[in-house]
């Protein structure tokens, strides 16, 4: 019977002895997790914008980005008929608008554009990252961001000329809430006050 | 009485075989360098990380490395997102191991300052692909410090890493690695 007991006992310590060597693997695993962790969401979209919209992420800290976007024509005019096909659904319109952008990101969070915004438009912005999408010790779901431009209309239009100067700015203000749930989905909220 | 000398029996027995499982050094900062240009002089695609995770088992000899690629950071940001979304994928993988042996190691290294030349032998795993591993080591053991390092090359296809064309002519076939491993003993 105490032989028994004994070799339980020292059963149990090579078992536990087995169970202690492990996998070093294991091991490593659990020691790397017991690290604060904060795992950054990135790339929730692939660029500064989505078509003609700005979308939740900045240029890397001290990038300056240069930017050329065209506004082409209508794709389908109704009055055109036949036309709209050898205008290639509005490439060939004649009314293209360009804008040229250049913004810098001074860090993570801060970022200035300037813009010619086509048709005697100027404008800029400032946008803050106010969130971060991230997992560990933070668990914040979403991205954040705060967008302000100023746009100024330089043009000699008719319904201008005699104005007051200030009825040629108009402002706009963007909150922008957006969530990576797959490196293949990632939907954007926007909330958007202009004057 | 009896009872009482095979609990006592069965306690000491269990401190000899933790005993036996032996020392284990941890560090949470280990250090992996890699310049994946053709010409070693221009660093503008070069990654460093600082946070590497190493457990050694003086007893065993073994060795075990861990480095979250996100860590890896690079002087442009947007290398820094293609590598991650693009290249090594770090949300499917998000680690890259290694667990191997030393070869020639011994306890009596760590009590003795000195540098001693050993060989690491292993498996590392990187974007889901797992390969054999050996490379010459520096073991520097100064103090309470001791200090591995390791200069190795890997080829990004044998992890099956894709690199499109247009990038690869200004990359080596071989990328150099460098890994600075320090471990505080105690």
């Amino acid at each position: 019977m105490k032989k028994i007991i004994a070799l339980t006992i020292i059963g149990c310590c090579m078992l536990l002895r087995v169970v202690a060597q492990g996998d070093l693997l294991d091991e490593i695993n659990k020691e790397d997790s017991a690290k604060p962790q904060r795992n950054f969401t990135t790339a929730t979209f692939k660029a500064t914008r989505i078509i003609n919209m700005q979308s939740v992420e900045l240029t890397g800290a001290g990038n300056l980005q240069f930017m050329i976007t065209h506004h082409f024509g209508l794709l389908w005019n109704k009055d055109a008929g036949a036309q709209n096909l050898v205008q290639m659904f509005g490439l060939n319109a004649g009314i293209a608008k360009t804008y040229l952008a250049l913004d810098y990101s001074f860090n993570r969070w801060f970022n200035v554009g300037l813009a010619a915004a086509g048709t005697s438009n100027f404008e800029g912005w400032m946008r803050f990252k106010l969130l971060r999408q991230q997992t560990g010790t933070y668990n914040i779901p979403v991205t954040v961001d705060w967008i302000s431009t100023a746009n100024v209309n330089s043009s000699k239009t008719a319904t201008l000329v005699g104005e007051p100067v200030w009825n040629r700015y108009s402002f706009m203000h963007q909150l922008l809430i957006a969530r990576k749930f797959s490196d293949k989905f990632s939907p954007v909220h926007a909330y958007i006050g202009a004057q | 009485m009896k009872k009482l000398l095979i609990f006592a029996t069965g306690l000491l027995l269990m401190a000899i075989s933790f005993q036996v499982q032996g020392q284990t050094y941890k560090t949470r900062d280990g250090y992996v360098y890699f310049n994946p240009n053709k010409d070693q002089d221009h660093k503008d695609y070069a990654a460093a990380t600082k946070e590497g995770t190493g457990v050694l088992r003086v007893e065993t000899a073994e060795v075990a490395f861990l480095v979250q690629m996100k860590t890896f950071h690079f002087n442009n940001a947007l290398l820094e997102e293609h590598f991650n979304e693009n290249y090594l994928h770090s949300d499917k993988y998000p680690n890259a191991t290694y667990k191997g042996k030393l070869i020639g190691f011994t306890k009596d290294m760590l009590t003795k300052d000195g540098v001693y030349n050993l060989t690491s032998e292993g498996q590392v795993t990187m974007h889901g692909v797992t390969k054999d591993f050996k490379s010459p080591v520096k073991l520097t053991v100064s103090g309470k410090t001791a200090t591995f390092e390791c200069e190795f090359k890997i080829k990004a296809e044998d992890y099956k890493i894709d690199i499109p064309g247009i990038v690869k002519p200004k990359l080596a076939d071989f990328t150099p690695l460098k890994a600075n491993i320090k471990f505080q003993l105690n």
